[in-house]
């Protein structure tokens, strides 16, 4: 998502129940894994893919997010173990919502 | 000592002012042997003649004066309740009152009167101040407005939703392709509002498609301090993506 790129500033991003495709939703991800800015980041029931999850949990470890939100999404016990993993190395969240996963 | 029975015959009337001597002396005689109290004395030694004649043409000057003030235009036709007996205090009271605070009256006016005048001036010069700040705004908001209208949409005052560098647009509202255009071109510049600083955004439910949210980032990309964006339930598609 270019608006991403574009706004260097940008902390806070949330996409709540919309309609998204598949394609689109790969910029998203792509773009928000570029962000340094970002701080608060809430995804809910945005119907993301294995793929999407897993470059997710991946933009996770390495990020500076405080507030992360992805609940309402099809997470399995895989992507769970994956998403603890990454917890180890990240410092900075304070804040995850994994209701209704 | 003189005798009480040795009385004036009506031939021989002596003057007025021998009756008057013989009355103080009779007087004097009540208070024979006894010292006579200094207030009585004070009082006699005070009411002179001269005295005696100011008091009766001031009684006159008060009559005359009362006379005039009951036949003017304003009591002319009234009753002259002030002397009448029957006449209860309240009409007494109410008889009189216009002229008692005639001058007063005038002065409670004339300061009425002054106080009204700074208060409309006070307003004049906040409608004058407003009616500019407004023109800035209202410039803003004409450029929104036929940008809109260009793609035959009803356009909303979104910009005045602004609150505390926060925009909010509720589920109430439809944001149509030329309000987000609109709103594309109109954020470029928010120097005109109240609210120059745009930090946040959130738009919930507001039936955007793909290319309307688009042209929404579009617009809000060009505002720097551009810090948080909130969506809910509109439509991400391949333009907004990009």
């Amino acid at each position: 998502m270019d608006f991403i790129k574009a706004m260097p500033t940008l902390m806070e991003l949330r996409l709540i129940n919309c309609k998204c495709n598949p394609r689109s939703m790969d910029k998203i991800i792509y773009s928000i894994n570029k962000s340094i800015s970002l701080k608060k980041l809430s995804l809910q029931n945005m119907q993301l893919s294995e793929r999407q999850i897993k470059v997710l949990i991946a933009f996770i470890k390495e990020s500076n997010l405080q507030h992360i939100d992805i609940s309402w999404n099809k997470l399995t016990s895989g992507h769970l173990a994956l998403l603890l993993q990454a917890l180890e190395f990240n410092t900075t969240v304070e804040y995850l919502d994994l209701s209704f996963i | 000592m003189v005798s009480r029975s040795s009385k004036p015959s009506t031939a021989s009337l002596p003057p007025s002012d021998i009756f008057e001597k013989e009355e103080d002396r009779h007087e004097a005689m009540e208070y024979n042997g006894m010292e006579l109290p200094e207030e009585y004395l004070l009082a006699k030694l005070s009411f002179t003649s001269e005295h005696t004649r100011f008091f009766k043409t001031m009684r006159k000057d008060q009559e005359k004066k009362q006379e005039l003030r009951r036949n003017t235009e304003f009591n002319f036709a009234k009753p002259d309740t002030f002397n009448d007996s029957q006449a209860s205090v309240h009409d007494m009271v109410e008889s009189e009152a216009p002229y008692q605070d005639v001058d007063e009256g005038l002065g409670d006016i004339l300061d009425g009167f002054q106080q009204k005048t700074e208060f409309l001036k006070v307003v004049k010069y906040n409608n004058k101040n407003l009616g500019k700040e407004l023109t800035d705004s209202k410039r803003l908001h004409h450029a929104f407005v036929e940008s809109a209208i260009k793609y035959m949409d009803i356009p909303l005052p979104i910009l005045l939703k602004i609150k505390q560098g926060t925009l909010f647009v509720p589920s109430v509202y439809t944001i149509s392709e030329g309000v987000s255009v609109a709103f594309m071109q109109s954020l470029r510049s928010l120097e005109g509002l109240n609210e120059s600083k745009l930090y946040k955004a959130i738009f919930q439910k507001n039936k955007m498609n793909d290319m309307i949210f688009s042209n929404v980032l579009k617009g809000l990309r060009a505002r720097p301090e551009f810090v948080s964006l909130i969506s809910v339930s509109n439509d991400l598609g391949d333009h907004a993506a990009q």
